[in-house]
Formats: C-alpha cells, sequence, structure tokens
C-alpha cells in the first residue's frame, strides 16, 4: 500500500481538475472555427463580423458559407476586436394562415436575406450576370457624351460650367454675391444656384441658369433675411427646396420651379441646414447642418418633420440607390466619419472613419464605392461598401465640390 | 485523397465533449502510465516518478496556455495582457514542450537532485512521449485546425473548401513510426540522454519540415529549439558516458 | 460651506423630485413616439409595395403597416361590431390637404397594425399617421384607390398557395392545398381585400351583394365564371369572390390565379392545385422535383448554365455579357402543407405566373419561400467537371445554399477577353463522395443552342399589350422559360414574371396582364434594371445523376438568354 503525500495528493486534484477542464472544454477549434460553418470561420475586420474561408492558400472574404447559414447579426464585435462573440440567430418567421374569419393579424412583411428562401445563388441573380472585370490599366479616351460640371466661386461671385474630358471652362457667369452650391434638374435643362448674399444677412437668391444657352433667366431674391445655402431638385424635376442658413427662424424654403414661386416654408429645421438631399423616390428630404446637433428628416407630401436623427455636425447626405441606406458625412469626431442609417427605422447600423473635417459625400452607380471629399486634411476618403473598406489618400490641395461621372 | 469528418462531438445534455479534448485527456493518462511503468523497471520509486511527472504536466500546461496568450499576439498582449487571456486562451504546443522541460528541472532542482539524475528522469519522460503525442495529435486532425497548403496528392484530406494538406494527420502518422522506432531501439541498452537527444532532434527537425507546409507564416523557431534541446541532451548524454567510461576504467586500475 | 453642497442644499426634494419626473418624461417621450417604417404600408393580402402599378390601398380594404412603439406591448384586436376609430389607445389619420378621415384599426401591436381604409378616405397620395396614447408617429405617404385587390395566401406573405376554399358542401369547404386538389368546374370561394368602397359604414357588417367593380379571375389564364363578388358579410374590409374553376383550366399543383378589376388593376398572382379527380395534384412541370418537393425526399443536382445577355439599355454602346456558372446542390425535402418555393414551384406549361416584393430581386433580397426548409446533403469535395475545353473543380466562390461557383466569361467589345468553359460538346461530371451522398460518374451533352429571332427587335415592351418571344434551333427535348424582371431601384420594388413554355413550341405570348404590375423603366434608365430572359433548360443535358444517398438526381445545361428593355 503505498502512502501518498500531501504533495501528491494535490498534484493528483490538479490533475483531475485540468484533465476535466480539457475533456468538457478543450476542441481545439475556438467558437470561430469549424464549429458552425465546416471549412469557414468568422472574425472581426473593421469591428464587423467577416466570414473567411481558405482559397488555396489565401484566406479570403466571403459572404456566406456553403449551407448559407452565415448571418453577420449573429455576431458581436464590439466587446471583442479580434474574436466575434455569438449572439444567437433570430427566430424565423411563424407560419401564418389567412382564415375566413378575417386577415392574418400575425401576417407581416417577407424578410429579407433568409438563406433558405431562394435556390440560386446571389450572384446569379446578380443581373445580367456580369464576371469580374478588371479595371481598364489606362485612362479612357475622352467621350463627346461625357457630361459638364457646374461649379460655383463662391469668392468671385461667379458659377463655372467646366467639361470634363478635357477639362476646360467653357462659361462663367455672374450671379448673386456669395453663390454656395448648384443643382441641376433631372432633365439637364436648367441649374439652380443658392446665393447666400450680404454677409450681414439681409437675403440672398436663387438664380436660375438655362444650361442650352449658358443664360442666366431669372434671379429669385429671397425674402428679407432669407439666406440660401443647401439646394436639392426633386426628382420629377418640379421643386427645388433651398435650405435659409441661419438661426434665427431656419427654414427649408419650397420653390415651384417652374413658376420660380416659393410655395411653402417648412419651419422649425435644424439650424444652419445645408446639406440638402432628398431619397431617390423623392419621398424624404434630409438635412444635414455642420453646426447642428441634429439631422433632420423631412416628410415632402406632407411637408412636416418626419424624424431627428441625433447625427451632430453632419455635412452631407448620400443614399444608395434604392434609398434604404443613408450615408452621413459628419465632423463630430477626429477623424471624421461616415454614419451608416437604415432609412426605414433610422437607426444608425455602422461608421466608417474618413479625413478630418469630411464635407461632401457621393455614392457611385451601383452603390460599391462612396466617396468623401475631407476639406480639414485635404484628403479624398474612398469607402468600398461591397469589401467594407476605406483608403484616404491625400490629394496635395483643398477640396471642395464632388460629382460622379455615370 | 482522405475523406474529410467534422470533429466527434459526444452530447450529454448541456455538456458536449470533442474528440480533441478526449484524447487530450487520454494522452495524459496512457503517457502517465507508460512513464510509470519504465521509472519502475528503471528502479526509481512511483510515488517520485508521479511528482515529477506531474510538475512536468502541470508546467507544461501553463506554458501552452501562456504561450498561445502571449505569442498569438504580442502586441495586443503587450497593450492589454487582461484582454489578451480572455480573448486568446488556448493551447500551443511549443509552448507546452517548453514548460514542460523547465517544470521538470526545476522540480530536480528543488529536489537537489543531479543532472545526471533529471536527465535519467527526462529520458524517461521523452520515451513515453511519442506514443502520448500521437494521442493527442489524433486529436488536432480530428479537429482539423492545422490546415495545411492545398494539394491534391493522396495524403491530403478533403477540406471542404478544398483538397489541402492536414498537418496534424501527417504528425499523428510520423508519430506512430517514431513511437515503434523507439520500441525497437530500446531492445538495446541505451545512454542516458539517448531518447531524450533523439526526440529533439528527430522530431524538432520533421516539425521544421512539416511548418513548410503550413498554410500560415512559417514558425520554424518551434522546431529549431527543439532540435537544439535535443543536441544539448544528446551534449550531455556524451559528457556522462565519457565521465561514466572513465570511472570503470579507472576502477580495475585501482582493484 | 462649500459652494456645491450650498447649491444642493438650496434644490428643494420637491423640485428636484419634479425635475426628474419631467426629465425621464421627455426622455420617454422622445424615446417612445410611435414610428412607421418608411415604405411599409401595404394591402394586407397582398403586400405588393408602393412602388408597383397596383400597390396602392383600395378604399374599404384592409392595410397594414409596420414600425416601432406603434400599439400596446399587449396586441389587442377589434372582436365585435360596431368597430371603433380608437383600438387600445391606437388611432390612425389619412390626411390630404385639410381633409383628415380616421381609419379604424382592428389589431394593433407595438410592430404591426392592421386597419381598414375608410370607404370615403380621399383619393391620391395622403399621408398616413398613427397616434397612440396621444403620442404622433411621422407621416408615411400612401396612395389611396378606388380598388386594387390582394389575394390573401396561405403563407401570408402575398406569394404562393391562395386562400381558397374547395366548396364541396355548405359544410365542408376545406382550404385548397396539394393533397386537395380542385376539380374543373368546381365552385371556389377565394378570400381578399380591396374590391372597392361600400356604402353604409366600414365600422358595421357589411352587407352581402356584388360591389360594383367590374371584377374578372382567371385561373391558368383562363377566365372564370364568378358568381359573387363583394363584401363577406362576416367581416369588415373582407371580400369574398366565388368563382368555378373553368373545364380547360390547366392542371397541376400550383395553377396561377389572380384577380382583374376594373379591366385594369392586376391582384397579386397566387397558385391553386388542380387536379381532374380532387385529391392529391400532380405537376406537370419538373415533375420529379415537385414530387419529392410534396412528399419529401433526397434529391441533388449538378447543373450549369451560359448567360448572354445584350445589354443596350442605359449603356454608350451595346455590348454582349456572356458568363458561365456551374451550380450543384443535394436537398433532403420534407412534405409540407403549402410548399412553396419560386424556383421550384413552377406553373403547368402555357402559363404564367408573377411575383413580387419590397427589394431588389436582382441583389441581395431574394423570394420568400416556403416552410419547411430543407437540409442540405452533403456531396464531399468539390465535384471535377471535364468537357472539351479541358477539366475544372467546381470550387464554390458565391456561397448560398447551393455549390455554385464561376467558370469563365467574355464581354464584348474587348473588355474581357474569352475565357468561356461550357462550350457545345461532351461533358462527365465526377463526384467524390461526401458524408451523405456518395461518389459518381455521370455523362451528359451540351448542344448547339437556339438561337432568339426576335431578341433585338425587343426594345420597348409596352406593359399593356402581350408581349411574344420567337426562337429557333435547339432540341426537340428542351424546356423553355420566359423571365422578365423589372427593378424600380428609388422606390425599392420588384417585379417578376415567369413563363413555362409548352414542349415543343418555338414561340410564346405573355399575356398583358403579367406585364401589368411591373414598374415602368425610368427616365433616367440607371435607376431601373429591367430585363426579359429565354431561359433553355438543354434537354441532351438533362440526364440522371445516380448516387448513394440520393432518390432522385440530375445533370443539366441551361441557356441564359438576356436581353435588357425599357418597360413602358
Amino acid at each position: 500500500m503505498i502512502h501518498l503525500t500531501t504533495t501528491t495528493k494535490l498534484m493528483c486534484a490538479g490533475i483531475a481538475l485540468s484533465l476535466g477542464w480539457i475533456v468538457l472544454e478543450a476542441c481545439d477549434c475556438d467558437e470561430t472555427k469549424e464549429d458552425n460553418y465546416p471549412g469557414f470561420w468568422v472574425t472581426c475586420i473593421g469591428n464587423k463580423p467577416t466570414l473567411m474561408t481558405y482559397s488555396g492558400n489565401n484566406a479570403t472574404v466571403v459572404s456566406t458559407d456553403a449551407a448559407g447559414a452565415f448571418n453577420p447579426n449573429d455576431w458581436d464585435c464590439s466587446r471583442d476586436l479580434s474574436s466575434p462573440q455569438y449572439k444567437g440567430s433570430e427566430s424565423s418567421a411563424p407560419f401564418q394562415t389567412s382564415t375566413p374569419g378575417g386577415p392574418s393579424p400575425g401576417a407581416r412583411p417577407r424578410a429579407a436575406g433568409a438563406p433558405q428562401a431562394a435556390y440560386v445563388p446571389q450572384r446569379l441573380r446578380d443581373l445580367p450576370f456580369t464576371p469580374n472585370v478588371p479595371p481598364p490599366g489606362a485612362p479612357p479616351p475622352c467621350l463627346s457624351t461625357y457630361p459638364d460640371v457646374i461649379r460655383t466661386n463662391h469668392n468671385e461671385n461667379t458659377v463655372s460650367r467646366v467639361s470634363t474630358c478635357p477639362f476646360t471652362a467653357k462659361a462663367t457667369l455672374t450671379v448673386f454675391a456669395n453663390p454656395l452650391q448648384v443643382a441641376v434638374t433631372p432633365d439637364g435643362s436648367t441649374a439652380l444656384v443658392t446665393s447666400f448674399g450680404s454677409l450681414d444677412g439681409s437675403g440672398g437668391a436663387v438664380t436660375l441658369i438655362n444650361l442650352k444657352s449658358n443664360q442666366i433667366t431669372q434671379t429669385v431674391m429671397m425674402p428679407f433675411g432669407v439666406t440660401p445655402n443647401g439646394l436639392a431638385i426633386s426628382p420629377d424635376g418640379t421643386t427645388a427646396y433651398i435650405g435659409n442658413f441661419t438661426n434665427a427662424g431656419p427654414s427649408i424654403l419650397v420653390m415651384n420651379i417652374a413658376s420660380q414661386m416659393i410655395t411653402a416654408t417648412i419651419p422649425n429645421v435644424v439650424p444652419y441646414p445645408s446639406g440638402l438631399t432628398l431619397t431617390p423616390d423623392g419621398s424624404q428630404l434630409w438635412v444635414a447642418s455642420p453646426l447642428g446637433t441634429e439631422t433632420d428628416v423631412i416628410d415632402t407630401l406632407s411637408q412636416t418633420l418626419e424624424f431627428r436623427l441625433n447625427i451632430q455636425l453632419a455635412t452631407d447626405i448620400a443614399f444608395n440607390s434604392t434609398g434604404t441606406r443613408a450615408y452621413i458625412t459628419s465632423d463630430v469626431n477626429l477623424p471624421g466619419q461616415v454614419f451608416v442609417v437604415d432609412t426605414a427605422t433610422f437607426q444608425t447600423l455602422s461608421t466608417y472613419n474618413v479625413g478630418n473635417t469630411p464635407a461632401d459625400i457621393t455614392m457611385s452607380y451601383g452603390d460599391q464605392w462612396l466617396v468623401v471629399n475631407n476639406s480639414g486634411d485635404n484628403t479624398i476618403s474612398v469607402i468600398d461598401l461591397v469589401q467594407n473598406s476605406v483608403k484616404t489618400t491625400n490629394v496635395g490641395g483643398a477640396v471642395s465640390g464632388i460629382a460622379f461621372v455615370h | 485523397m482522405l475523406p474529410y469528418y467534422p470533429q466527434p462531438v459526444l452530447h450529454l445534455g448541456p455538456l458536449s465533449i470533442h474528440a480533441f479534448g478526449a484524447l487530450a485527456a487520454l494522452a495524459v493518462l496512457v503517457g502517465g502510465r507508460a512513464i510509470l511503468l519504465r521509472a519502475g523497471r528503471c528502479g526509481i520509486p512511483a510515488q517520485e516518478m508521479f511528482q515529477f511527472c506531474a510538475a512536468i504536466y502541470l508546467c507544461a500546461l501553463a506554458g501552452a496556455v501562456l504561450a498561445k496568450i502571449v505569442l498569438d499576439d504580442f502586441p495586443a498582449f503587450f497593450l492589454d495582457p487582461v484582454h489578451a487571456f480572455r480573448a486568446n486562451l488556448g493551447f500551443r504546443s511549443f509552448g507546452g514542450i517548453i514548460g514542460g522541460l523547465m517544470g521538470g528541472l526545476l522540480w530536480c532542482r528543488f529536489r537537489k537532485m543531479s543532472l545526471w539524475e533529471a536527465l535519467r528522469r527526462l529520458d524517461i519522460v521523452v520515451y513515453a512521449l511519442p506514443l502520448a503525442w500521437m494521442i493527442g495529435r489524433l486529436g488536432c486532425t480530428l479537429a482539423h485546425d492545422h490546415r495545411g497548403i492545398s494539394s491534391t496528392s493522396w495524403l491530403a484530406v478533403k477540406f471542404p473548401e478544398g483538397p489541402r494538406y492536414d498537418l496534424g494527420l501527417i504528425e499523428f502518422l510520423f508519430l506512430i513510426a517514431m513511437t515503434v522506432a523507439f520500441r525497437l531501439l530500446d531492445r538495446r541498452p541505451r545512454p542516458i540522454g539517448f531518447f531524450f537527444g533523439l526526440y529533439g532532434v528527430v522530431y524538432g527537425g520533421f516539425r521544421i519540415w512539416l511548418d513548410t507546409l503550413h498554410i500560415q507564416p512559417l514558425r520554424v523557431y518551434g522546431g529549431a529549439i527543439g532540435v537544439l534541446i535535443g543536441l544539448l541532451g544528446w551534449t550531455a548524454m556524451l559528457a556522462f558516458e565519457r565521465s561514466r567510461l572513465h570511472q570503470v576504467e579507472a576502477a580495475p586500475a585501482a582493484g | 460651506m462649500h459652494p456645491r453642497s450650498r447649491l444642493i442644499r438650496s434644490i428643494s426634494p420637491h423640485f428636484a423630485l419634479r425635475l426628474l419626473l419631467f426629465g425621464a418624461f421627455l426622455g420617454s417621450a422622445f424615446a417612445q413616439l410611435p414610428l412607421i417604417y418608411n415604405r411599409s404600408v401595404y394591402n394586407a393580402a397582398s403586400f405588393l409595395p408602393a412602388g408597383l402599378p397596383s400597390g396602392a390601398i383600395a378604399q374599404g380594404s384592409i392595410f397594414s403597416l409596420f414600425g416601432a412603439n406603434l400599439g400596446p406591448s399587449q396586441t389587442a384586436k377589434a372582436n365585435s361590431f360596431p368597430l371603433g376609430t380608437n383600438l387600445a389607445g391606437v388611432t390612425l389619420n389619412v390626411i390630404q390637404g385639410s381633409t383628415t378621415v380616421s381609419a379604424i384599426p382592428v389589431y394593433v401591436s407595438p410592430s404591426q397594425i392592421n386597419a381598414i381604409m375608410p370607404s370615403d378616405a380621399p383619393l391620391g397620395a395622403a399621408a398616413l399617421q398613427v397616434i397612440y396614447n396621444n403620442a404622433r408617429s411621422n407621416m408615411s405617404p400612401v396612395r389611396i384607390t378606388n380598388n386594387a385587390f390582394g389575394i390573401f395566401t396561405a403563407l401570408g406573405t402575398g406569394l404562393g398557395p391562395g386562400v381558397l376554399q374547395n366548396f364541396v358542401t355548405a359544410g365542408n369547404q376545406p382550404i385548397n392545398a396539394p393533397t386537395i386538389s380542385a376539380q374543373p368546374g368546381q365552385t371556389i370561394t377565394l378570400w381578399g381585400t380591396g374590391l372597392g368602397p361600400v356604402t353604409g359604414g366600414d365600422n358595421v357588417p357589411p352587407p352581402a351583394g356584388n360591389l360594383p367593380v367590374q371584377t374578372e379571375v382567371f385561373v391558368g389564364g383562363v377566365s372564370a365564371k364568378v358568381v359573387y363578388s363583394g363584401r363577406t358579410p362576416c367581416c369588415s374590409g373582407t371580400d369574398q369572390i366565388v368563382f368555378q374553376v373553368p373545364a380547360n383550366a390547366p392542371q397541376g399543383c400550383w395553377v396561377p390565379v389572380y384577380v382583374r378589376t376594373a379591366g385594369t388593376t392586376i391582384s397579386n398572382v397566387v397558385s391553386i392545385a388542380i387536379a381532374s379527380s380532387g385529391g392529391t395534384c400532380t405537376n406537370p412541370t419538373l415533375p420529379i422535383i415537385s414530387s419529392s418537393f410534396l412528399n419529401g425526399g433526397k434529391l441533388g443536382a449538378a447543373i450549369v448554365a451560359r448567360g448572354i445577355t445584350l445589354e443596350d439599355i442605359g449603356v454608350t454602346a451595346p455590348v454582349n455579357v456572356t458568363a458561365d456558372y456551374h451550380l450543384s446542390f443535394g436537398f433532403t425535402l420534407s412534405g409540407a402543407t403549402f410548399p412553396f418555393n419560386p424556383a421550384i414551384t413552377l406553373p403547368p406549361p402555357g402559363t404564367c405566373t408573377v411575383y413580387a416584393e419590397q427589394g431588389e430581386l436582382m441583389n441581395t433580397n431574394p423570394l420568400p419561400g416556403s416552410l419547411p426548409p430543407p437540409t442540405s446533403l452533403d456531396f464531399g469535395p468539390p465535384f471535377l467537371l471535364t468537357g472539351p475545353n479541358g477539366s475544372h473543380m467546381l470550387n464554390t466562390t458565391f456561397g448560398g445554399p447551393v455549390r455554385a461557383g464561376f467558370l469563365g466569361g467574355q464581354i464584348s467589345n474587348n473588355i474581357l477577353p474569352d475565357s468561356l468553359f461550357l462550350n457545345p460538346g461532351s461533358y462527365s461530371v465526377t463526384g467524390f463522395g461526401g458524408a451523405d451522398v456518395g461518389a459518381f460518374m455521370t455523362s451528359f451533352t451540351i448542344p448547339q443552342p437556339l438561337t432568339w429571332t426576335n431578341q433585338t427587335q425587343l426594345v420597348t415592351v409596352k406593359r399593356t399589350q402581350p408581349l411574344t418571344l420567337a426562337w429557333a434551333g435547339g432540341s426537340s427535348s428542351d424546356m423553355n422559360y420566359i423571365v422578365g424582371v423589372g427593378e424600380d431601384l428609388p422606390s425599392n420594388s420588384s417585379a417578376v414574371f415567369v413563363c413555362v413554355v409548352p414542349p415543343g413550341a418555338t414561340s410564346f405570348t405573355v399575356p398583358a396582364d403579367m406585364l401589368a404590375n411591373l414598374p415602368a423603366t425610368r427616365p433616367n434608365p440607371l435607376q431601373s434594371k429591367d430585363v426579359i430572359y429565354l431561359i433553355t433548360a438543354q434537354g441532351p443535358s438533362i440526364q440522371s445523376l445516380k448516387a448513394t444517398g440520393l432518390d432522385k438526381g440530375a445533370t443539366a445545361s441551361y441557356l441564359i438568354n438576356g436581353k435588357t428593355v425599357v418597360f413602358q
């Protein structure tokens, strides 16, 4: 019979405990590898749960696993940037049957993105079936179809029309004092320019320019004390929304473009409304203010405030082509940020860090690229919404104004 | 090519027992038994050998866990050790080997044993190591956590994303051969430190080669350190053998 | 005394309490304002998005709206007449200029409200506002029309099997299902909402009787005899249409049914099961897959496809985009009472159906399917495809419930050089076996493709007129489908029509009714995605795929010819 010393007993206990831990806990697979999606694993990139697999010898980002079970909403990167935490998935929609006794009260709209719903891969649904095309090495040749750009020259009180390929000024017009923003009607016939007017705040004007003749057709003087800045034109080209850039009674003026009459004034908007952007269907006007503590959403039909977002010091807004996402530049943090907002729920979904004092933002056709001017550090940020990445580049000079050539 | 099977998991109510954990625990038990049996044949008391092995095991465990936490992302550990502890809990075998070795040596120092005695005991432990390691590596094979580079050779495994080497499997097969080789070599008496040095050199060299098949960047330092330790062991073995031979030669002269 | 403690002493407890309560109230008020989600007002039966022609809300109909903080956490239903305009503290205003009417809530919850649009609601664009316990929501635009019918569906999504009762006797009227088919000539009761306003109020039981709007029912494209179309006396806002299944209606498990009101407005398209002897139906389109879908089974397929799309809308110069794809899948399907999947439950040959949804069909918003979802089978490593251009491992690059990937492509005008793989010839597919399905090898042929003869003439498609496609060549055993997709990006609305061509036909005419609910192309074509496809399952390529673990398996090659169009 062996007499076990205390040391031996303690060691036995330690070994037993450790073996128990190994048996019950060790799987060498951690929550993010193999367990949930064989052949794939989840990691956090840019604070977002990202699915990865090996393509050959390279770890690559993919959007879904073989079973279509991956849902980034099931993972949480907020607590641990290097290791996403599994939250569990939401339950699927219940089976509902409408009965003759009346409508099914639980019926609700279809949940987008249910992986079992359609057995056709997303790329096959990406019509018309475009394979990846590498970017051209050389810049494309200039074509006569390339559009012109209209820009305001604030300090010269002029507006210029510039050909984009090659870059040459085509026409320069003198407008009312201190022009700020310009917008073109969808049919390309008319440009509207807001001018702040005299710096004493007595009032500004909106200038209408015929783009066929490059002549000023009308200068519409604003009521006393109205200093226009922000400008947006409805998709049907009939209505212009003009922001009164002031703190004393900020408002949005609604102007009928054909009659050049102010038909309505929407009061009590965020002070210093500047970045006015309509949703693609024209049903909402989003108002950003670089000096304000919120961003306003206005219903254009009722011309009432629909929602107030807690996004401060916002400068500009862009939407994706379906209007389901709004991208708002904000100078509230350093570096500047772009807030991504769900336009149905008005929830902020995520943010991108860009350069300092982001100003203008614009979306490319196809909803893949966002380009942001950062006026504070002479940079431009390009956000790839597919790869979920941001690249900020110094362009060597102050940047102001941006437009995509489709 | 070899088929791919997901890691077997046994679900017992709220508990899940993965094959990896079960095989790791089995490796410890099988290896421990083999060591105690061999120690008995070498005349070392069982309890003393048990304590020596326990020290090695517990320090190896701590070393493996610590190596993973510190080395997986050293800058992150340097900046926030607590966060690194939470995020990187797991094992790294290289840390286990170093931790175990240091634990064993410290224990011998604590018991005021000579280097020769320490090497004698280490030799016993290392003799059983290929057998235990082999069982542990089978667990790694089933967990598929050591992915190698893409390949369509007969030894490749059909992973869900495409066929590639499974380094755990290759090491498992190597360790089978190593276990058999140790058995065959043990048929003749070997100097103290022989198996210790042999394991370091052969296994370390094998790991250097295996790392070239790793899908992630090469980490040959583990294998290289293994080779170095093995060479040191053999150096000690040769020194002890030479000293013993001198003593044997001197004894008849004295008699 | 310390200045801070002086300040604290000077604030009386009562004032502090009031301040606290006020702050809490203010905070809770802002936090709890009802919110109607953007573009979330629908006909309660069809869920047609407002951006589609029939997506308006009819006077007197039941509509659903979605959002947050809309009502009490304990849901409430209106259970008795007369109905009121206030249900559990929830009221709804319909506002047009200076006119305001109250809708009648019949179901309220925090995230959804069902209500009746008053029969005297103003027509045209209006704004909807929810008031819950005196807290007012945002205004949400709504388009109100005289009639816009929606058929209730068994799955509650506006798609798939309709809520249709087979009349057997007055006391026996089971809901139509694939195992409870209707027979030709049988009387069917269809349930929906949106036939138009009633006189006498929406808050009291509606009188029985045909409503004045012209109402037509089409079963598999064949006009049915309508016996009754009006309110059901039991329930406000709920309509019944009683019709007879035409004797010459096509038979199958998913025969399309839709309602046309006022000669122009088309409802959502649902499906009905028709079999000559009643009982369990058989589906003539994809019969093997349909049978597995109805009865359960293990299905597998290895499919290759070539898509060739002529894009000449919204581009500076026309371009041909060709891409080769592979996709394979293995599923264990289990039966369900109302099985439905847009990719599988196709209508009978010679008929068309339409699916619509809020979202971008061609991007990341698939159509909803049925319950239960299938279980994927493990085939093992990727298949090996061998053909005239060599061999290709069919690695997964797209992901999703099927294994799919890109095989090669070409874009004309030297935009992308030719790397196409699926040229006509003999092919073999090898599977290496997995946990669920064993190894296999099978061969098939990709024949010479057919030619879409009037493809280049298809530029502007008038949605009020039928659309004819014609083709030549191909094989007599080909199965052809015509699919048209219309997406309106600014309103985030999509609709697609799917027609199954009868075997052997070389042309097909899509009825105008199937085009009616596609959104018109915008003046800026970049704001629309409109395309028509002629899809051919090439007959010689359809071969059996036999492997252990599969009940049924097949290979197939698809040729997808596409043409961008303008829907007018």
